[in-house]
């Protein structure tokens, strides 16, 4: 998944103080702070610059030697009645200073968390997003290797056992969620090392959970629903600058009936185009992996949608064909409001999967849209 | 200061007595090189019109006003040549002064008006009120001694100012208009009364005035015409 | 108004220029001390609500200890375990920077993530530092924000490091940027501020693991937030309390709040001694004008065109005068918010903001009683003028006759309210206001039985003077002749003068009562505290002190005081302060006790304590055995059986003394504010305290001061404190000043003719100066001898019932041969002056002129 996102999230942090958030946020102004900050001080951290070995399951706890980090749960549930939920919950890590220093005080800190959760309630029509931020520090927030855990306030991820549970919740809404993962971690790009301009360094390591077994509890308003279903897990650390010309980006996240899953992403250039860097893979039933380069893949639009908040027009429904491997999808949003008016505000939402042959469901997430007048 | 030669002697003498005021931008000539002696128990009418300079004459003799020129005697005193301090003591001692409007001292009763001028003296107040109370009951006001002025008539307060003008024994005794402000039955009163005390003590008065009845009481009747006196 | 009247009126004013201009400076002033000390007295307000409220203006609650700092993890709790999230921790403390000249600011250290729940719809003020400095200033120790106002008078730029004084320490900070607001209030409230990140304001203030407040935004509306509150409230550990933002500005600001009243009081006795002024000159030019009234009813004018005619006049110089005094107020306030924001810094908290705000309130009220007081004191003129019949509008006699027939009736009428006024005092048992009322009521009532008075006591002086001669005897007689002007001038100049009188003995009380005090209550020799300038700031001696001093031969035993300003929901804002032995213990001079001064001691080790008189009549406790006070320790409820009520004047939030052992078993604080040594040779204080300096002199910013010096210092603040009384006392007798100078001039220029007449029977000028001189120096031996009794009276209220009432203690009444002579100095150098310009002017017309005038 994309590296900017976590410089688009991190920065309206600061620039809510930088402008008065209550006018509408449009992408315009934050790209501009994000263009004044591309030069944003890197020394120090440790960059992605080569393969690594990745280690089991201490990789999915913290790498503070790297600038950002994070922890991207999303998933597609549905009770015993069939009714359909999705969920989103990220955690975000962002080092403010390479240096650990030794001080007195357990407020002090170089490292700050975030944090996203979206529940979108299919038969209702209605999504529930809400965000969290804190220093982490004096326990507030924080993440860490042994036994793995990230946190934010009452928001967490935490091992138990061999599973994994979600928990978050914010005004009428909430989730308590137990993960198992079915497949093994999937190593994105080059052996984990994902590229994502043409500049070295400019990377970032990357790993997916792309099959995970999900139960657990939904509360709404009072009412619990139980549910079950499949999430997918993207774990992305780096340490990077930004390429200029990159105007946003779309992501998709499909586990189709059949066993496959399939993680694409396309880095949208100014001016249209998309940029080469842009990538995908493909994972077979048994976990075998099978990466994807731009050529390989094409994404159509095919209808959008125009949000009655922030008057941005986002795609809402897609034809991806990925011809070497015979695959032709319709991508349809299950509900076209899933937008996250947050501080930073994003497209990410749960979508169903049909075309010859397949089935399946999926996340999908659109930055870099907008508004129109 | 006490009188010396009591008899036909020259009391006031005008030299050469020049006054003028500025009037819209000219000089207008009240009195004109005026030259004039009066003599003690004389008393002296003047008649002119309004403005013809009557009580800029009078105020140049009791030093109220000062000459452009020319000289004042009272006595063998040249006053214009005085200081304000001592003009204020010849006003004080050797002229008794009766004005048209009275001008008494409002916040003053009768009796005070009267022996003011005594007091300022340094008199004993004891004989000034001695002799105060006899002035006012020569002029007909013994009854009322502690009526302060405002609730006098016009006649009556004049005599209270007649009263006043005869406390320290003066030389002279200048009226200006003294029945200016009065009917006629009264103003004949006030007039008769002026003319008997000033008679009974042998003082010099100069009465201004536009009545004509005074001709029939003065020793010496003057006009005032072009800021010159003539006889008749 | 026709125009024929205007312009009557119009040239009325041309003529006599001088004492309308005289009557415009009156006014002006009276309404330029209303001005000045609402706006003094809002300026405060919002220093106040500035210095307190510096970034969370949006929260609503306050988590607070009730002496000190309390357990981060309270907040982590409230966060974690309880899901409470518009919560901001703040750590913060007074410190001192010698590059601002000592001045007081206030280091604030908050979690900006935290803190940005109160900053969705507001300009931050972070907007002005960059992303670089933001980061720096989370993530390095020692870093500061500071605001581009404060950068620049200090001279400081970013990047610079800066020396601050905190406590014996000196800490230095790194100033990485400058922040700036859009918003005025913000940018004024950013003023006082040294903003760092929560961390470093943990290990700069020594305070690590600890919290000073934390700010919570709770929506009352909302019954889930209400339900969170109760959680809290019931979660919250003894000591610590939740507290709603605007009842908590509320207690504070009622400390301040006497004080405030007082000033209030003394502008509008300014206004008052205006009104007087005011109704003179109006009168007076009524009077003046009675012959041109008399003719305008004979050819037709209407009673009500006549009123109308002087109570437009009246207002409209009443107009002119209050715009004039609405801008004097505007330039004296600003002068007088820097005495009253010293004042509260040395007696209430420290403001680290001096606010200097003009609302429109402050503008309109003192204008609106600018207008007031003219059109109550034009009423009665204009009503006598219009009742001016043709015939008797000449008679001066008729106007004083009726004058003095009234005199009785008003002094009866004065008796009446001076009546009201104590039965008002005995009455309203507490009430600050109904007593201020009272002493307006005892002035009036005064006042107006000054007439009556003035005329008895000029036919005294006829009497005694009569030797003198006629001017001797004369004067008196023309005062009391004209009663109906006279006697005002004496009333304003009585009310005014007895103002000034009662201010400086209840000054004069107070200071002796303080000097005596300090005497008893500063027993020890040496005393050891922390040079801070404030009296807020938590810093205490280092405790390894004591060790040191205890080592020197010269010290015999060391005392120690702990001081702390304690909020607690029973008693509200009051100092506790512990004490290893009462440094007063033979001298203590008890209200009431329930044994002897040397036994109390020893029940204070055990589970008595001391209250101070303030404390005892804020909280109403009255004196008696067995009277208990409950308060809220570090380890749960507890009752104090209080020993005693003590007289104390160092404290006018009430003070609660307890033992040093019983306190720190109570409470968890270890810190010491000052020290009290006893030195084996009390000779030798002075040598031992320049020994001592020496030897402590590591420690910045310690102040070791002897008896004597500490005493000294004292009586200096407390000076200072008054200073403000004794601006205003001065600014009373300004305009007592002029309303004497106007009245009495005025009353000789209309005399112009009488002089006229006085100089031509003969009347030397010399003789007529000595009558006006010996008139006005009567009218103001009147003056100053009727403001002695009733300047007296009007102490004692103040000592005892105002001061009581305001600051909970009593005074001795104090009274020094000075007042009196200075009261009635004032009042003759004032009279006296008023005859100057007649004086000159009687020598200089000539007669002749003068006679003519009519």
């Amino acid at each position: 998944m994309c590296i900017r996102l976590i410089l688009f999230i991190l920065l309206p942090i600061f620039t809510m103080a930088i402008v008065s958030c209550n006018e509408n946020k449009n992408s315009q102004e934050t790209g501009n702070v994000v263009q004044s900050l591309s030069g944003n001080d890197t020394t120090g951290f440790a960059r992605a610059d080569a393969p690594r070995n990745f280690v089991f399951p201490d990789d999915f706890g913290p790498h503070p030697q790297f600038q950002t980090e994070w922890w991207y749960y999303t998933g597609n549930l549905s009770d015993e009645d069939g009714r359909e939920f999705g969920y989103q919950l990220t955690f975000f890590r962002r080092a403010l200073s390479p240096d650990k220093i030794e001080r007195e005080s357990k407020w002090a800190t170089s490292q700050i968390y975030f944090a996203h959760f979206a529940l979108t309630d299919v038969k209702e029509g209605e999504f529930y997003s809400s965000e969290r931020w804190s220093r982490g520090a004096a326990g507030l927030a924080g993440a860490q290797t042994k036994p793995f855990q990230v946190w934010i306030d009452s928001w967490s991820i935490k091992v138990d056992d061999k599973s994994f549970r979600l928990r978050a919740q914010d005004g009428p809404v909430s989730i308590d969620l137990l993960l198992n993962p079915l497949k093994a971690e999937v190593l994105q790009g080059d052996k984990g090392l994902s590229q994502k301009s043409k500049d070295p360094g400019n990377a970032s390591y990357y790993f997916s959970q792309t099959r995970i077994e999900s139960s657990g509890s939904i509360f709404m308003h009072g009412e619990e629903f139980e549910v079950s279903g499949l999430s997918w897990l993207d774990r992305e650390w780096s340490t990077s600058a930004l390429g200029e010309d990159q105007e946003g980006w779309d992501w998709f996240s499909i586990q189709l009936d059949d066993g496959q899953e399939i993680m694409l992403y396309q880095l949208r250039l100014n001016g249209g185009g998309i940029d080469p860097f842009s990538s995908g893979s493909l994972v077979g039933v048994k976990g075998d992996v099978t990466p994807l380069k731009a050529e390989d893949f094409k994404i159509e639009v095919l209808d959008t949608w125009k949000s009655p908040e922030t008057n941005t027009v986002y795609p809402s429904k897609w034809q991806i064909s990925i011809p070497k491997h015979d695959i032709k999808l319709i991508v349809t949003p299950l509900l076209n409001n899933q937008e996250l008016l947050l501080s930073f505000i994003y497209w990410e939402g749960a979508v169903k999967v049909s075309g010859s042959g397949f089935s399946g469901k999926g996340y999908v997430e659109l930055t870099g849209y907008k508004p129109q007048n | 200061m006490s009188k010396q030669n009591p008899h036909n002697h020259t009391n006031i003498k005008l030299k050469s007595l020049c006054k003028h005021y500025l009037e819209a931008q000219s000089n207008v000539s009240i009195v004109n090189n005026l030259n004039a002696e009066f003599k003690q128990g004389e008393i002296v009418a003047l008649i002119g019109k309004s403005g013809s300079g009557k009580t800029t004459l009078l105020n140049l003799i009791s030093g109220i006003d000062r000459p452009d020129s020319g000289e004042v005697w009272i006595g063998e005193t040249l006053i214009n040549s005085l200081s304000e301090e001592e003009l204020t003591l010849i006003r004080r001692n050797r002229v008794g002064i009766v004005f048209q409007f009275f001008n008494l001292i409002p916040t003053l009763n009768v009796i005070e008006n009267v022996t003011l001028p005594r007091e300022l003296n340094g008199s004993n107040r004891v004989v000034a009120r001695g002799k105060a109370q006899g002035l006012l009951q020569r002029v007909g006001l013994g009854e009322r001694l502690n009526s302060y002025p405002d609730i006098l008539s016009g006649g009556e307060q004049q005599r209270v100012a007649i009263a006043r003008a005869l406390i320290n024994d003066p030389d002279v005794i200048l009226a200006d208009e003294p029945t200016g402000n009065l009917d006629d039955e009264t103003a004949n009163e006030i007039l008769e009364l002026l003319i008997a005390v000033a008679r009974e003590s042998d003082k010099t008065m100069i009465i201004a005035t536009h009545s004509s009845e005074i001709i029939n009481y003065a020793d010496k009747v003057y006009t005032i015409h072009n800021g010159n006196l003539n006889s008749g | 108004m026709n125009y024929p009247l205007l312009h009557l009126t119009t040239g009325y004013i041309r003529k006599h220029l001088l004492q309308n201009i005289l009557l415009i400076l009156g006014i002006a002033f009276g309404v330029a001390l209303i001005v000045s000390v609402d706006i003094a007295n809002q300026s405060a307000s919002r220093s106040f609500v500035l210095s307190k409220e510096i970034l969370s203006s949006k929260s609503t609650h306050h988590i607070l200890g009730s002496y000190s700092d309390f357990d981060e993890r309270i907040y982590q709790n409230l966060r974690l375990k309880f899901g409470v999230r518009n919560l901001v921790p703040i750590v913060e403390d007074y410190v001192n920077v010698p590059v601002l000249g000592g001045r007081t600011v206030k280091l604030l250290g908050t979690d900006f993530f935290a803190d940005l729940i109160f900053y969705d719809n507001r300009q931050s003020p972070l907007s002005s530092i960059s992303e670089h400095a933001l980061t720096e200033l989370i993530a390095m120790p020692g870093t500061a924000l500071i605001s581009a106002q404060l950068a620049q008078s200090a001279g400081i730029d970013a990047g610079d490091v800066v020396e601050v004084n905190y406590g014996s320490k000196t800490l230095n900070i790194k100033i990485i940027g400058l922040l700036n607001s859009k918003s005025d209030e913000l940018s004024k409230s950013l003023g006082g501020l040294i903003l760092t990140d929560i961390s470093t304001a943990q290990e700069l203030l020594d305070k690590v693991g600890f919290l000073s407040q934390i700010d919570l935004l709770i929506d009352g509306e909302n019954p889930q937030d209400i339900e969170k509150l109760n959680l809290i409230r019931d979660y919250l550990p003894s000591g610590v309390e939740i507290k709603e933002k605007s009842l908590l500005l509320g207690s504070a600001k009622s400390l301040t709040r006497s004080f405030e009243l007082n000033l209030l009081a003394l502008s509008l006795l300014a206004l008052f001694v205006g009104v007087f002024l005011i109704y003179n000159i109006v009168s007076f030019s009524v009077i003046q004008r009675r012959s041109i009234i008399g003719t305008l009813r004979s050819i037709g004018a209407t009673r009500k065109q006549i009123f109308k005619m002087i109570i437009s006049e009246a207002l409209a110089i009443g107009i002119v005068g209050s715009l004039i005094g609405v801008l004097g107020g505007v330039f004296l306030g600003r002068g007088l918010v820097g005495l009253v924001t010293r004042s509260i810094n040395d007696l209430y908290f420290t403001l680290t903001v001096t606010n200097f705000t003009v609302s429109p309130e402050s503008i309109i009220k003192g204008f609106l009683a600018g207008i007031f007081a003219v059109g109550i004191a034009a009423l009665v003129p204009a009503y006598e003028a219009s009742r001016f019949r043709p015939i008797n509008v000449l008679r001066r006699s008729t106007l004083e006759g009726l004058f003095a027939k009234s005199l009785k009736l008003l002094g009866f009428i004065g008796f009446l309210f001076i009546a009201l006024g104590y039965v008002l005092i005995i009455v309203s048992t507490k009430s600050l206001v109904l007593s201020l009322i009272s002493v307006f009521l005892i002035l009036l009532g005064a006042s107006l039985l000054v007439p009556i008075c003035t005329a008895l006591l000029m036919r005294l002086f006829s009497l005694v003077l009569s030797p003198l001669g006629l001017i001797g005897r004369i004067s008196p007689r023309n005062i009391i002749r004209s009663t109906s002007r006279t006697a005002v001038a004496v009333a304003s100049l009585t009310v005014a003068i007895s103002v000034i009188l009662s201010v400086s003995i209840m000054i004069g009380s107070f200071r002796s009562t303080v000097v005596n005090w300090l005497d008893s209550a500063l027993t020890a020799d040496i005393f050891i505290s922390m040079d801070s300038a404030n009296i807020s700031s938590q810093a205490g001696v280092p405790n390894e002190i004591i060790e040191q001093v205890t080592s020197y031969p010269q010290v015999e035993r060391v005392a120690t005081v702990r001081r702390i300003l304690y909020d607690s929901p029973e008693y509200g804002l009051f100092n506790l302060v512990a004490v290893t032995e009462d440094l007063a213990v033979e001298n203590r001079e008890f209200i009431w006790s329930e044994s002897q001064n040397n036994i109390i001691w020893d029940k204070m080790q055990s589970n008595s304590i001391l209250i101070s008189e303030s404390f005892a009549y804020k909280n109403a406790i009255e004196p008696g055995d067995g009277t208990v006070v409950t308060l809220q320790t570090d380890h749960g409820a507890k009752d104090f059986e209080v020993a005693g009520i003590y007289y104390d004047y160092g404290s006018q939030a009430g003070v609660l003394l307890i033992s040093d052992e019983l306190y720190r078993t109570l409470w968890d604080d270890d810190k010491i504010t000052s020290l009290g040594l006893y030195i084996s040779n009390t000779k030798n204080i002075e040598t031992t305290t320049e020994l001592l300096r020496s030897g402590l002199s590591n420690y910045s910013n310690l102040m070791i001061r002897s008896n004597d010096n500490l005493k000294r210092s004292a009586i200096k603040t407390f000076d200072r404190t008054f200073t403000v009384t004794s601006a205003l006392r001065l600014l009373i007798a300004i305009v007592a000043f002029i309303s004497v100078l106007s009245s009495l001039m005025a009353l000789q220029l209309e005399r112009e003719k009488e002089f006229g007449i006085l100089r031509a029977v003969g009347m030397t000028v010399g003789q007529l100066r000595k009558m006006l001189f010996l008139e006005n120096g009567l009218i103001g031996l009147a003056s100053g001898l009727f403001s002695i009794p009733v300047g007296l009276a009007l102490s004692f209220i103040l000592v005892y019932v105002i001061n009581l009432r305001s600051f909970g203690w009593t005074l001795n009444f104090t009274v020094e041969p000075q007042y009196f002579i200075e009261a009635v100095g004032i009042a003759l150098a004032a009279s006296i002056a008023a005859g100057l310009y007649p004086a000159y002017l009687v020598g200089k017309e000539d007669v002749g002129k003068l006679i003519r005038e009519e």
